[in-house]
């Protein structure tokens, strides 16, 4: 079995009188990809923010965060890097994109100028952006939604992160271009060996690609466990109605599509 | 005039070269839409379904071909004589926060297809609002709310109550739920649906994801780079893809693995 990487503890966020995620508990193992489920305002996003250590100032936090394998705590782009659903939010538009590649690269790994934009043409080249050489001078506005994505993920993955947090990276792509980023995340994770915490409202990529799930509602982790296990026996009404109501290829054309019954809910 | 069957929308021969800022070009497009019907168009990203919907908005003007809607050549109105035909076709699109004014309270936004089209006298102006607010499922207390105190679903029914408010033949929605929660995704759906029930309206569907495809629409046009890659009823391009355009949407759906 791999190691413990990290173990969340009761964890509770509030803004303000606004309990946004309350009594959260959770292990991931080293390697290990998880992923949160739960739509807006459930509290996925504030959970994971909270683990990456980005929550907003005034938020409150109650609860322990331990990380037995790094033995300190998280420190953002060294151990962790984020990816965030609108690449747009993350990306410079005024800096080429060599150059944010590789200012992250020698902020975390303490390498020079040099090195350090070698190595964010290696990087272009890991997340697929054809001939990276030449595409180190260029603008985040010279690249297409799917391909900025991608340069947002080798930002992240510039400090040699040992974890990384993807906030539904690939909600804003077409289905296909979101097949890719999701197929090279899953690649590049396996790879390095990183340990995954990915945030999604699409229960079909969760059970596709999350060797743990956790499904949040209303601010709790109402379910958490392996995958099959959460898939297979739901011990919540809200994963069980996210279950039967996945808008799969086998959903036949009909006059209804069948809703999520809230008031059913508790 | 047209007889009862005649479509409701027809678009012969279209080509637009180079598309709107950037966008992809489509190269003699054909097919037609019966009142009542829903037809998707699917493709991914630079496959041109923009481009095409803004054709058929006329928002653009296409280089070549036609457009007639309920019979009538809507290929070269403009200004005044266009804008009276808007009441017959209407829009829905995927980020209503871009679509709105940002500082439109929903009251005015509702307003404004009244005025524009004169279809009340304003002191029927209310009346009307707050029934197709609660016609979309929305409480008449929002009229004076501002589209950025709404969620995503909200702001996508003011969407919809605006599309219906004219009564329209035909609403060319684009990714109409692609950006909202699984859970309100299949209410605006059946919301729509309900309205095409007791409405009769016809609908354009832009989407790229198959699974809703199949769900909401009964044909499908599948573009790849600017042409028809394939179309026909819905379940049976699906059942049986021919092209590897298709194929490659057909895959890139995640499966529920349970």
């Amino acid at each position: 079995m791999s190691a413990l990487y990290l173990r969340v503890t009761d964890l509770g966020v509030r803004y303000g009188e606004t309990v946004a995620l309350q009594e959260a508990s959770l292990e991931i193992n080293q390697g290990e990809r998880l992923a949160l489920i739960g739509e807006s305002g459930s509290g996925k996003s504030t959970m994971a923010m909270a683990v990456a250590g980005l929550l907003p100032r005034g938020a409150s936090v109650i609860g322990t965060l331990d990380f037995p394998v790094l033995g300190h705590s998280l420190r953002l782009g060294r151990d962790v890097g984020v990816l965030f659903q609108d690449p747009d939010g993350s990306l410079d538009p005024v800096m080429s994109v060599g150059d944010q590649i590789a200012e992250v690269a020698m902020m975390h790994q303490g390498i020079g100028w040099i090195a350090a934009r070698v190595h964010a043409a290696e990087l272009l080249g890991h997340v697929q952006i054809a001939r990276p050489l030449t595409r180190l001078n260029s603008y985040p506005h010279e690249f297409s939604g799917g391909q900025k994505q991608r340069i947002a993920l080798a930002i992240a993955l510039a400090g040699n992160p040992s974890l990384l947090i993807a906030d539904e990276p690939s909600s804003a792509l077409d289905t296909v271009v979101q097949r890719h980023v999701v197929n090279l995340l899953d690649e590049l994770v396996r790879e390095r060996g990183m340990t995954l915490m990915f945030i999604t409202h699409d229960i079909a990529l969760a059970s596709e690609r999350a060797d743990k799930i956790g499904v949040l509602y209303q601010g709790r982790l109402v379910e958490f466990g392996p995958a099959a296990e959460v898939l297979g026996s739901p011990r919540h009404a809200y994963t069980r109605a996210l279950i039967n109501t996945h808008i799969s290829l086998d959903t036949p054309h009909s006059k209804r599509l069948p809703e999520i019954d809230k008031a059913g809910l508790v | 005039m047209t007889s009862p069957t005649a479509p409701i929308l027809e678009v012969k021969n279209l080509s637009k070269r180079f598309g709107d800022r950037g966008r992809a070009g489509l190269f003699d497009i054909n097919f037609s839409v019966a009142p009542g019907e829903t037809l998707a168009i699917a493709g991914a990203s630079g496959s041109g379904k923009t481009t095409l919907a803004r054709l058929i908005m006329r928002l653009s003007d296409p280089d070549a071909g036609s457009i007639h809607l309920a019979g009538q050549d809507i290929t070269d109105l403009h200004g005044e004589r266009l804008r009276r035909r808007r009441n017959r076709f209407q829009m829905v699109f995927q980020n209503p926060l871009a679509a709105f004014n940002p500082r439109a309270t929903v009251r005015s936004i509702l307003e404004d297809p009244l005025r524009l089209h004169r279809l009340a006298n304003p002191r029927e102006y209310v009346g009307r609002i707050t029934a197709a607010l609660e016609r979309v499922g929305l409480s008449a207390n929002l009229i004076d709310r501002l589209p950025h105190a709404l969620s995503g679903g909200q702001r996508q029914r003011v969407a919809i109550a605006r599309a219906i408010m004219t009564k329209p033949d035909l609403i060319v929605l684009d990714e109409p739920v692609s950006a909202l929660d699984v859970s309100v995704r299949a209410r605006i759906l059946n919301l729509l649906l309900d309205l095409k029930d007791e409405t009769g309206v016809a609908f354009v569907f832009i989407s790229h994801d198959l699974a809703v495809v199949r769900a909401f629409a009964e044909r499908l046009i599948v573009l790849d780079d600017g042409r028809i890659a394939e179309s026909g009823e819905t379940e049976t391009v699906l059942k049986a893809p021919k092209t590897t355009t298709t194929h490659a949407l057909i895959e890139a759906v995640p499966r529920l693995i349970v």
